[in-house]
């Protein structure tokens, strides 16, 4: 075990018994001057919290940004006199209220918000939205379900694709909402709900994630450069933060789309709200419009339930959500000569979240992640497989902000960690490759935001305890990430870090469509992966309206597990290590006029991994990506969007040949070498090749409207209008080209009561 | 510009962009694509030392390309004649002779099958052996192996006699002191006489480990070769041969059940690593673009390889037998 670094543990361990055992009535402790204003932007009809609302105080021209549950913090606000507060958030009308603060003493606010029937963001032509200047989010995006809802449906609404719609992430192909960031693997990313990990966050081979959007509240999505509250992938963190359901009424939404039907109830309880949602498939023939044709006899379901609990009797100032997600898939072929496949999520969480009367945050959760895949080989050639992650996690997570606006974050986090992968031998024997480990880290972090033109997020992550078993001990991860604003409208962003990552999936980088991806710990002949970060980009904000967005990175990987492609026998390992290499170049432009709303971004990179001493370009580098995306409020209702997406080819590996093969079926028969061989392939360099590039227009069309007591809304798409035979792959055995989707319109009616 | 970004203009802009997107892409719907690079020359030696054969053969041939991408539409024979094949096993050189056989499956090739041979050649077990080829064009193709050790039977394993009172299965284990790695390929086979013209000719038939069902057939399901040294198959399955044998003739007295021959191949370890890695385990869904390859021919490709075959015979009950209107001699009972 690697030495641990004492005084380093102390400060932190201190650092966060102080956040714990701070009272929440000892405000006088931190002896404030000035005074705060904290508050609670929500919904006037539902009452689901509004993040990354704008709330401005006029008078001294400050504000703050509403966070991921609705609440922001300004503090140092003058006591004393009336101050006018404007709070103001897309499709929502503006909101001013006159407040007076008393001198030492947090003000609380709770702002409803009254929704404009419209859809896009009128407000915004009328209220000037707070900038937060010294905000320290490169590479970071939020995105709010209002944002989702705008982009192109497709065949079936999903968050996954509609984060390929930014600069930096690719997927490698239409089949699949799996994505890849920054030249990192898929296994690389995190994907979190309300802090609890998703295993496996896909339906139908990758084709749409097991979060329905009418759950999602927002989500916040680092591509690379997170800070230190976020560990265990080496690229990215997506966490997303569901609703909280209804908080005054009751109400059912039911949608139909070509895939699945679907149901939502939510409501208001005593002190709380539930919502719980439901989504089933109802048929498989859109199957082959992804998979070549192919008759797929695939059932899933998912089911999402949030409870709120929020009683100032109980405990002043809290906020307990139990939070439950289950889905399943299943492929059953009803013939023994066919494989079956299962696989299923089921995470349960508990959170308390607690305020109190000095500006510190707390927030404590507790969350259960199981994931079970199998296949059933029944009487075919596949080999059985089981695989189940089990995962119980801990948080513990508390903020406290000073009079300076700087800030001071502290937490824990506990993982007990077991994966098993059961997998049949040469023998027939089944054998178990996972293992079973525990994570025990704390990581402390101090937000210098005094300065209103820079802001640095200073702070470091402490692995105490790893789940591999070798060099998976005491490990740092130092993150910084700053932002400098030279003049109002141009600021330099950039961040370092250094990350680890102690699982992986046996993901078979040759196959452009699998299963699913098991999870495994790390083996301990392995040390664990680890990546440095350096991010670089300037925010420019010519107007109001318009914003550029550019950053550079490098990102380095190393220890990278890869599937061993050279082994033979059972003794050899699975996985051998290996190293990459990613930079690249993307920038973003998004312009608001009237009621168009306009985002184009660009992105150009080099992605490299080097395995078995071979350095080759991994399946998903992609030189060149464009994404074109143009949405207009077209009134009464009716709304409409056009996204082009380009894509420079991706690689793949070149023909050089033939020859006829003693093939391996039935020794029996062939010892002699004179039966028929079959054809085999003669491949040249991995992935030396690209295939062409791909680009499609989607268009759609969106629609509310009223019958009666109930709200409908429809949403007409037509998937890749111009019909472009994007390649997706290569039949090397019959010559034949398969291509993504062609062109095909689509529907998606909802029904609200 | 200014008219139209104002007024109903934007409405009117983005329609005709959405109508004529498709007409302006028109030209860019399809892209020619060649998957191919830089055609290779490769060739490729096969050639498997047997222990059950005085006969050892190998082939030798090279890669080919085609004008399209099935490769199936190569219809030139793509094997080489005229090389120099020699194999050393211990202190003995053995050298191959070409030699062509006729083809019976002409629909892609139709000239003969042309290959090598080497007689009086019998491998002993673990002995190393080594292959060099040397082609026309003065190429070199060379390999090394080592032939497996002896399998014996593990007969406190193995049923001596079948069917076995309350099992329905019938099961035999061999021993080896091979790698843990080596494979094994197990196959049960009937072997019988049937009376053609007074005159006992002998037959065998491979006996599935079980039946099954798929797509409403019942269908056979035969072993792969395995690490393990252990096999069995179901009794129904031997039922069902054993009826197999005389489908269709309503004179099963002409049949005479000898025994069963369970024959075991310990496959060397470039066999065995051959045939793992040329195990296509599909779920009928993933999708593979590239495929692994084994070889252990240094300047080429195909397998050098060596495998030692081991047989035991199970004796099956008379009263067995004689249930299916068999007999159980030649001579007469």
């Amino acid at each position: 075990m690697a030495h641990i670094n004492l005084p380093g543990f102390l400060f932190i361990f201190f650092l966060i018994l102080s956040c714990i055992l701070l009272p929440p009535h000892s405000a006088e402790t931190f002896a404030q001057s000035g005074t705060n204003l904290r508050g609670l932007v929500t919904d006037s009809t539902s009452g689901e919290a509004l993040t990354y609302a704008s709330v401005t105080i006029k008078e001294i021209s400050t504000g703050a940004y509403s966070d991921s549950k609705g609440y922001f913090l300004i503090t140092s606000v003058p006591a004393g006199r009336p101050l006018t507060v404007v709070v103001s958030y897309m499709g929502y009308y503006p909101k001013k209220m006159t407040v007076s603060l008393e001198k030492g003493k947090m003000k609380h606010l709770d702002i409803k918000m009254i929704p404009t029937s419209v859809f896009l963001p009128t407000v915004e032509k009328v209220e000037k939205r707070f900038v937060e200047e010294n905000a320290t989010d490169i590479s970071l995006q939020r995105l709010t379900i209002k944002e989702l809802e705008l982009m192109p449906k497709g065949v079936e609404t999903d968050i996954f694709r509609s984060l390929q719609y930014l600069p930096g992430v690719r997927s490698t192909g239409d089949v699949s909402a799996r994505y890849y960031i920054r030249g990192g693997a898929s296994n690389q990313n995190l994907v979190m709900i309300n802090g609890a990990t998703i295993y496996n966050p896909f339906h139908a081979f990758g084709l749409f994630s097991i979060v329905d959007p009418e759950m999602v509240n927002n989500i916040e999505f680092y591509k690379g450069g997170f800070t230190s509250e976020y560990g265990g992938r080496l690229s990215s963190v997506m966490n997303i933060f569901t609703k909280d359901g209804n908080k005054n009424n009751y109400s059912a939404k039911a949608g139909i789309s070509y895939l699945s039907a679907k149901a939502l109830v939510e409501g208001p309880i005593p002190d709380g709200s539930f919502i719980i949602t439901g989504r089933k498939s109802y048929s498989s023939d859109i199957y082959g419009k992804f998979l070549n044709g192919k008759n797929i006899p695939l059932d899933f379901y998912d089911l999402s339930f949030k409870i709120n609990y929020s009683n100032p009797e109980f405990v002043e100032g809290s906020k307990i959500t139990v939070q439950g997600l289950l889905s399943s898939d299943r492929l059953l072929n009803h013939d023994p000569m066919k494989a079956d496949l299962k696989w299923a999520n089921s995470i349960f969480g508990f959170r308390w979240f607690q305020l109190s009367d000095s500006p510190l945050f707390f927030e404590m959760g507790v969350s259960f992640s199981n994931f079970l895949g199998e296949i059933i080989p029944n009487l075919s050639t596949s080999r059985p497989e089981r695989n189940e992650v089990s995962d119980l996690n801990m948080k513990i997570d508390c903020s406290y902000v000073y009079d300076s606006k700087d800030e001071l974050g502290a937490g824990l986090n506990i993982t007990r960690l077991n994966t098993k992968l059961f997998l049949e031998n040469s023998s027939g024997l089944i054998t178990d490759i996972g293992s079973f480990g525990n994570n025990f880290s704390v990581y402390a972090k101090y937000k210098f935001l005094r300065f209103r033109n820079l802001g640095i997020d200073l702070g470091t992550r402490i692995n105490l305890t790893g789940l591999s078993s070798n060099g998976g001990g005491y490990f740092n991860e130092p993150r910084i990430s700053f932002t400098y604003r030279f003049i109002p409208q141009i600021a330099l962003k950039g961040a370092w870090g250094i990350f680890q990552q102690e699982i992986t999936t046996l993901s078979d980088e040759s196959e452009v469509i699998s299963l699913f991806e098991p999870w495994v710990i790390i083996p301990e002949y392995l040390d664990p992966a680890r990546a440095k970060h350096f991010i670089l980009g300037i925010e420019t904000n010519f107007t109001e309206y318009l914003s550029l967005e550019t950053e550079g990175y490098y990102k380095k990987m190393e220890n990278l597990p890869a599937i061993n492609e050279r082994k033979i026998f059972d003794s050899d390992p699975d996985l051998v290590s290996g190293w990459g290499e990613a930079y690249g170049f993307e920038c973003m432009l998004k312009y608001k006029f009237l009621d168009f709303y306009f985002m184009g971004s660009y992105s150009l990179g080099w992605a490299y991994k080097n395995v078995n001493n071979w350095l080759y370009y991994p399946k998903y580098d992609s030189r060149h990506s464009v994404n074109l995306t143009l949405e207009y409020d077209m009134g009464r209702n009716w709304q409409a969007s056009i996204v082009w997406v380009y894509n420079s080819g991706l690689p793949f590996t070149k023909i050089t040949g033939y020859y006829d093969k003693l093939e391996a079926e039935d020794y029996f028969s062939q010892m002699n070498l004179l039966t028929p061989y079959l054809p085999f392939l003669l491949l040249g360099d991995k992935n030396l090749g690209r295939l062409p590039d791909y680009h499609r227009m989607d268009v759609s069309l969106s629609k509310k409207f009223s019958i009666a007591f109930a709200n409908f809304y429809l949403d007409l798409s037509v998937v890749n209008v111009y019909n472009r035979k994007n390649i997706f792959y290569f039949e090397r055995d019959t010559g034949r080209r398969v291509n993504m989707l062609p062109f095909l319109p689509t529907a998606t009616l909802k029904l609200e009561i | 510009m200014k008219k139209l970004l104002s007024g109903k203009m934007p409405l009117k802009a983005f329609c005709l962009l959405i109508v004529f997107s498709p007409l302006l892409s028109s030209g860019c719907r399809d892209e020619n694509f060649d998957p191919k690079g830089d055609i290779k020359e490769k060739y490729i030696l096969n050639c498997i030392l047997r222990s059950d054969t005085t006969v050892q053969t190998a082939t030798l041939s090279e890669s080919y390309n085609v004008q399209g991408y099935d490769p199936m539409e190569n219809r030139t024979d793509p094997a080489v004649e005229h090389a120099d094949i020699r194999v050393w096993v211990g202190d003995s050189v053995y050298v191959f002779k070409e030699a062509e056989m006729p083809r019976s499956d002409t629909s892609r090739y139709s000239t003969r099958i042309k290959y090598y041979y080497a007689e009086n050649f019998r491998p002993q077990a673990d002995k190393p052996a080594e292959i060099l080829a040397v082609l026309p064009n003065g190429r070199k193709l060379h390999a090394s192996t080592t032939t497996p050790l002896e399998v014996q039977t593990d007969y406190a394993e193995t049923d001596s006699l079948v069917p076995v009172q309350g099992r329905d299965y019938i099961y035999a284990a061999w021993i080896s002191y091979s790698s843990p790695t080596t494979y094994f390929y197990p196959r049960f086979s009937l072997v019988y006489f049937k009376i053609v013209n007074g005159l006992p000719v002998r037959f065998s038939k491979f006996i599935p480990a079980r039946y099954t069902f798929s797509g409403g057939k019942e269908v056979p399901v035969y072993p792969l070769p395995a690490t393990g040294v252990k096999y069995s198959i179901d009794m129904d399955a031997l039922r069902r041969t054993m009826q197999d044998i005389s489908a269709g003739d309503p004179d099963k007295s002409k049949y005479v059940i000898l025994a069963i021959v369970a024959d075991v191949m310990a496959l060397d370890m470039n066999l065995s690593g051959f045939y793992s890695s040329g195990k296509l385990l599909s779920d009928g869904f993933s999708v593979k673009v590239d495929e692994t390859d084994f070889t252990n021919i240094e300047g080429g490709l195909g397998i050098f390889g060596a495998y030692v075959n081991h047989e035991l015979a199970i004796r099956i009950d008379k009263k067995y037998i004689r249930s299916f209107g068999y007999k159980t001699t030649l001579v007469d009972e």
